[in-house]
């Protein structure tokens, strides 16, 4: 992946990662990414990315479990942002072709990102309300609609809340 | 460790009806030693971790024997036991002191628990293993801050099924078993095959037999098989024998009323019900991987792809449950890991030959070639 200067918004430090610092991208266009040289390796070079810095540092904590962020800047990376991947309820064929679910949750706030490749495809937003979480515009591909119905059952069922779907 | 008020552990009774029980009532037990003492220093009641307790008025001594002597009565190995002390109040306001069980060895007592279910009283809370202790030994533990029982001292003896100060009935198991380290834990695992083939069957003679068991330790040396077990060797035999050693994973649907249209998983054929029942028997495990036991289907494989490493996990906790349950038998091993700890079980008592049934047998071919 190469990225040009005149593409990056921001850089910040995002941990350390075999003594070396990895570094957060935020592009232009609003997609994170993730920096560092692997031992081993000469150049940096993109460990982890996603529509999400939450989502990026989640990847990054499940594939280096050696990870150790930091406090940073934005506020996004080490917050209190509670990532969920539900990918398990994607069809065989979304999972071949890189699609992934996950949840985000920041305070009452719950908003789903339905990936390919790590960039966004779609997204549907809700928020924790009395006991439920509230899901408020479904506009998602048919294709999506089982494993989208999933992760609303099951971040729910984790949130121990029952689930209500705004017909707005 | 933190403390908690388990409400689900509702043993309402003062410390004086507690102690009244403990000595006229009849109960199938471990008894413990905690730091090598055997009584609580406040009431004088031995410590032990109750199995079943019975209804004398209904339940006979003989009622309970038939059951216990049908299981694996093998006492929980100290190191694989976690501990949570907690605090119950009775009516009166009395609060007792208990240390909870947690892990493999520490749910096998709740599974033995469930086997009297048709005896004893009617519970309308949830059994959970458990130690009543003294104030003293409760404050020692908390403070201590020792996470294992092996740590805080605890050891338990073999299962005793008592009515009042009497022992009706030892569960001892029969080899002698060296102090500490792993030898000690796989001759505890031999005896309790040992103990099922050698069942007492007539109560009338069981005091006699227990008074002779506990003044006698009969020394057998392991055998050669015994001595040479590996798990890491009986889980790449299972593998092979599943799946050609992770070549072949497509299973056909377990079937059933179990398994119904669910296909085993991975290299080692797990069952999705196997995997469910395993994450939820292991705090770890459901911490982490909880959501898993909701899961049905491809949603399961799915997950399990999702998360590597869980297989392996998965499985040889499995097959630990499944050596505390039958011994380090490969064939026996074999057996259950197709037929389930009720199905080999049930096998057992119907006097079934498991030993040459196919998938056993190629368990045990494929463990004695080192597949």
């Amino acid at each position: 992946m190469n990225i040009t200067p005149n593409e990056i918004d921001t850089i910040e430090e995002a941990g350390i990662l075999e003594g070396r610092p990895v570094k957060l991208i935020r592009t232009k266009g609003g997609f994170w990414i993730a920096i560092s040289r692997l031992s081993g390796k000469t150049q940096e070079e993109a460990i982890a990315a996603g529509s999400h810095p939450a989502i990026v540092k989640y990847d990054l904590e499940k594939r280096f479990p050696k990870f150790q962020p930091v406090m940073m800047k934005s506020a996004y990376f080490s917050d209190n942002a509670v990532v969920e991947k539900h990918s398990h309820f994607l069809s065989e064929d979304l999972r071949k072709s890189g699609h992934d679910i996950y949840s985000v949750q920041e305070g009452s706030e719950v908003n789903f990102h339905i990936t390919k490749h790590s960039l966004k495809v779609a997204s549907v937003g809700g928020t924790m309300e009395k006991n439920f979480l509230v899901i408020n515009n479904i506009n998602i591909a048919k294709e999506f609609s089982r494993g989208m119905a999933g992760a609303a059952v099951e971040k729910a069922v984790g949130c121990s809340a029952g689930l209500k779907f705004n017909k707005k | 460790m933190k403390y908690i008020h388990p409400q689900y552990l509702t043993k309402n009774e003062s410390a004086a009806a507690y102690k009244k029980y403990a000595e006229t009532g009849m109960g199938l037990m471990f008894p413990v030693r905690i730091g090598g003492k055997t009584h609580m220093s406040d009431t004088g009641i031995p410590y032990h971790s109750t199995i079943k307790l019975f209804d004398t008025s209904k339940d006979k001594p003989e009622h309970a024997h038939e059951v216990a002597s049908r299981l694996s009565m093998n006492p929980p190995d100290s190191k694989e036991v976690h501990l949570e002390p907690a605090t119950l109040k009775s009516r009166d306001g009395h609060v007792l002191h208990v240390i909870k069980l947690h892990g493999p060895h520490a749910d096998v007592i709740k599974e033995h628990h469930g086997a009297f279910s048709h005896l004893g009283y009617q519970e309308k809370y949830q059994f959970a293993p458990h130690i009543t202790v003294d104030k003293p030994t409760w404050d020692h533990i908390v403070n201590s801050g020792h996470k294992t029982a092996h740590d805080a001292g605890i050891q338990f003896m073999p299962a005793e099924l008592r009515h009042g100060h009497k022992v009706v009935s030892s569960y001892k198991p029969k080899v002698a078993a060296p102090a500490g380290g792993d030898a000690h834990k796989e001759d505890k695992l031999a005896a309790s095959e040992d103990l099922q083939k050698g069942a007492i069957r007539n109560i009338g003679i069981a005091a006699v037999m227990g008074a002779a068991l506990a003044t006698s330790t009969p020394a057998k040396t392991p055998t050669h098989q015994a001595s040479q077990y590996s798990s890491q060797k009986m889980l790449s035999a299972i593998a092979h024998v599943e799946s050609s050693g992770g070549r072949n994973t497509k299973h056909a649907a377990g079937g059933g009323a179990i398994h119904g249209a669910e296909h085993a998983y991975g290299k080692f054929g797990l069952m999705p019900e196997t995997i469910r029942e395993t994450i939820g028997m292991h705090r770890d495990l459901s911490a982490k991987h909880g959501k898993a036991t909701m899961l049905r289907g491809k949603d399961l494989h799915h997950y399990m792809q999702d998360n590597p490493g869980l297989e392996d996990v998965v499985a040889t906790k499995h097959l630990k449950r499944l050596e505390h349950h039958f011994g380090r038998k490969p064939a026996d091993i074999g057996y259950s890991w197709l037929q389930g700890v009720s199905g080999t079980y049930k096998a057992k008592r119907n006097n079934v030959d498991t030993d040459s049934h196919w998938h056993a047998k190629k368990v045990k071919d494929a463990y004695l070639k080192g597949k």
